[in-house]
């Protein structure tokens, strides 16, 4: 990014009005704290989904800045779809752990108009974040197609990898996706090898999945 | 019949030149030139030096292979060597071998009693036999160990329904939660402390600094030991071969071969019989020899396959018979006035080389049996090591899942509030900090810890019905309470589906749920407005329909254009159902 455009950014955040939403208390302070550090404005502070979308109808702000997972009940995305029917203009960014989003939930598949996704590991300074806002508040301005990272994995392949993370074996597996125990078995096959997973005698294919899984969603070794 | 260009694969690849082979081979080539040499006969020191020449001709040969390793070969991981080519390395490391070795015992002065072509021509033959079956046998062994791999892991998912892996699950993960419970009591009492001198310094207008550090280090290394520990402890390998499984598979599937026996006659007659014997007679005797050792291979072969418990103990007794076979053909030789020269050495060399006929073949009768290895696990694996390894793999993925909440939802939030405070600190912002200090003390005692991870259907369906009221209309038509307790996962399912579905594929902004309760069953009616040929798709919401109520659920869509969802959940369908949530 060339030295103009930053600098514009960091002049038009100081303008920007935002509503924070996330579930953990100490995040939601810890990313509001440090966005009022950089000039940004956060005119609202929510916990749950309610909160948010009661804070954006009474707030008016430019952007948005909403998690993922909210526990039980909608995700940022279904906020960010919900919110987009009325406010066509509202920057909307999620932040999330998830490297693809249909590792939170299969059919969490398409992204509303202008939304930007942000990995939260990947995020390494605050200014990030604000040039994400100004981004997302471009984008609804300019009806750009919101965008979702994409693991090199199918929706099929997806859900699999999340019932063998929640511990499920191949035959309840096969109950669930009503399919047949091979099919599962030679679906995981599949998945080992887009994973660049290596069989060997010494690796327990279904540990190595799962270590897979969590580095996929953010959590570290 | 394997391929040509498969066994090539098998044999110049991976295993062709490896290490491990030829260490393996080194005692009998060692062994049998010592015991072969008449020199060894005449004098202790004679037999040292004849000894100490055989482990240096191995190292010779080792350097061959060495030399090959590092250049023709350099490549034959991906890319496997020809055969002939194998065949060239091997007889070349022979030949090596046996230069060194003559020349070894002219400069020692040693009697060398054998003819240079013989010399050749028995070296070339076992390295070149010797090698490649070598080479092949690994290859098999390291294919048998992927397939166990597989094996034990398809045995283990079929025994998940056994009650008494649950319950071992269970008592296990309740062990895990609790020593996590005790080591995040320990780790807050820590961050408490640090959070009262950091406050204290504040107060005596002290430097924070140091205080602050030390939180910053407790807040990032606890949780993160804790979290580490747990990735460590959860097992991720496959348990390793054991030398009785493997023996017990080869007993099993024909452990001696006649064609392995048929391939030894030519051995012994170069390696021992033409230089203990007459030509005529060393013939007469392999080939007497050849013929009883295989006869009694078949009988043997047949008793050890119907003997089950004691395979083991009578593959033991029969293995010396046949190794010290030769006992007998040179007693009676003598008896009919031919004696060998040098006995010893010929009974001696006869039983290396018997042993080493029945034992090359271990891997390839595995890689031969393989669709008896399943069997053969089953047997072999007993139920205690089965339940071990289940409760491991269970308590795999409990772990991980633990440790990814610990970074996720405790260190990544501790941390970055710690970050906050250092901002407010460097600002100077004293009453800020103060704030923070106190909310991170609110936090602390709420307790986050794994154990509180919400598990109770009712409370959990209870918040995502409250979350999703925030977006759509939802209207549960009756006390959710009033859902009876055998029903309530299945329940939970069927709405969780149900709304996701009416919403994010269907657009609905409103829901109705409506439950009638019969006697053995419940009838659950979700409607809404949402578009009624997108809430149909198959998927997982229709699998669990279909798994839950097989039969007894519809979707229509009514005269009014909404969605109607009608399930009729019967107690014998979900009585032991664990809903997969997403």
């Amino acid at each position: 990014m060339d030295y103009q455009r930053r600098r514009a950014i960091l002049l038009s955040v100081s303008t920007i009005r935002v509503v924070v939403a996330d579930d953990h208390t100490l995040t939601l302070m810890g990313v509001a704290d440090s966005l009022e550090t950089h000039g940004v404005s956060v005119v609202g502070r929510a916990h749950t989904a309610a909160e948010a979308v009661s804070l954006v109808e009474s707030n008016n702000p430019d952007a948005l800045l909403v998690d993922l997972d909210f526990g039980p009940g909608p995700t940022g995305l279904d906020i960010a779809a919900s919110l987009r029917k009325d406010l066509p203009l509202l920057g909307i960014v999620l932040l999330s752990a998830y490297g693809d989003p249909r590792l939170h939930s299969g059919d969490l598949s398409h992204a509303p108009m202008g939304v930007v996704y942000l990995i939260k590991q990947q995020v390494t300074s605050t200014r990030m974040l604000a040039e994400a806002l100004t981004t997302a508040i471009e984008k609804a301005q300019g009806q750009a197609e919101g965008t979702l990272p994409r693991v090199n994995l199918t929706g099929g392949q997806i859900t699999l990898l999340r019932l063998i993370a929640q511990g499920r074996s191949n035959n309840a597996i096969a109950r669930d996706m009503s399919i047949t125990e091979e099919s599962v078995s030679k679906n995981i096959n599949r998945m080992v090898k887009r994973l660049g997973i290596e069989p060997s005698s010494d690796t327990n294919t279904r540990a190595a999945l799962l270590q897979s899984y969590f580095d996929l969603i953010g959590s570290n070794r | 019949m394997i391929a040509y260009r498969e066994l090539e694969g098998r044999v110049g690849g991976r295993w062709g030149l490896s290490l491990v082979v030829f260490l393996v081979g080194s005692p009998f080539w060692i062994l049998g030139f010592t015991l072969n040499e008449s020199a060894s006969y005449t004098g202790w020191t004679h037999a040292a030096q004849v000894f100490a020449l055989a482990l240096v001709g191995q190292v010779v040969m080792g350097g061959v292979f060495y030399l090959a390793h590092l250049t023709i070969a350099k490549n034959r991981h991906h890319t496997p060597v020809a055969f002939w080519l194998m065949a060239l390395i091997w007889s070349s490391s022979a030949i090596a071998r046996v230069a060194f070795l003559i020349v070894g015992l002219s400069v020692l002065g040693l009697d060398n009693s054998i003819s240079t072509p013989i010399r050749v021509t028995t070296s070339i033959l076992i390295a070149t036999l010797g090698f490649g079956i070598g080479a092949y046998s690994f290859d098999a062994l390291h294919r048998f160990m992927t397939d166990r791999a597989e094996a034990l892991k398809d045995l283990l998912e079929g025994e998940e329904e056994i009650s008494t892996h649950r319950a071992a699950v269970q008592s296990m993960k309740d062990t895990l939660v609790a020593q996590i419970d005790s080591e995040l009591a320990s780790g807050r009492d820590a961050t408490e402390q640090a959070l009262s001198r950091l406050e204290n310094s504040l107060m005596d207008k002290g430097s924070p600094q140091p205080a602050l550090e030390e939180l910053r280090v407790l807040s990032d290394q606890t949780w993160q030991r804790i979290s580490e520990d747990l990735w460590k402890s959860a097992p991720a390998k496959a348990p390793r071969v054991r030398g009785q499984e493997l023996l017990g598979m080869f007993t099993a599937a024909t452990p001696f071969r006649i064609f392995f026996l048929s391939l030894t006659a030519p051995v012994l007659y170069l390696l021992i019989y033409i230089r203990a014997y007459d030509p005529v007679v060393g013939v007469t005797i392999v080939g007497a020899w050849v013929v009883i050792a295989c006869a009694s291979a078949i009988v043997t072969n047949a008793v050890l396959r119907r003997a089950h418990r004691a395979r083991l103990w009578l593959f033991g007794l029969t293995l010396p018979l046949f190794m010290f076979s030769a006992i007998p053909l040179v007693w009676v030789s003598g008896e009919w006035g031919f004696v060998a020269e040098s006995p010893i050495r010929v009974v001696s060399l006869h039983a290396i080389t018997v042993f080493v006929a029945v034992m090359m073949p271990i891997p390839t009768t595995i890689a031969l049996a393989r669709a008896q290895i399943l069997d053969n696990l089953t047997q072999h694996i007993d139920a205690t090591t089965l339940e071990k390894l289940h409760v491991e793999s269970q308590l795999a993925v409990v772990s991980q899942q633990i440790a990814s909440k610990l970074h996720g939802d405790v260190r990544g939030n501790f941390l970055a509030s710690v970050l906050t405070l250092q901002h407010q600190l460097d600002s100077a912002d004293t009453e800020g900090a103060h704030n923070t200090i106190g909310k991170l003390r609110a936090t602390l005692a709420e307790g986050a810890t794994p154990s509180a991870v919400p598990s109770n259907d009712r409370a959990e369906l209870e918040l995502f019905l409250n979350n999703w009221a925030a977006l759509v209309d939802i209207d549960l038509e009756f006390p959710l309470n009033s859902v009876p307790e055998i029903f309530l996962p299945a329940f939970h399912t069927v709405v969780v589906d149900g709304v996701n579905n009416a919403v994010r594929h269907g657009a609905a902004d409103w829901i109705r749920v409506g439950m009638t309760v019969e006697e053995d069953a419940i009838v659950l009616t979700l409607r809404n407005n949402g578009l009624p040929h997108q809430s149909n798709r198959a998927g997982m919401g229709t699998a669990h329909l279909n798994q839950l109520a097989p039969h007894n659920w519809t979707r229509l869509t009514t005269e009014q254009g909404t969605t109607q969802l009608l399930v009729r959940l019967h107690k014998d369908h979900v009585g032991t159902h664990a809903a997969s949530r997403g």
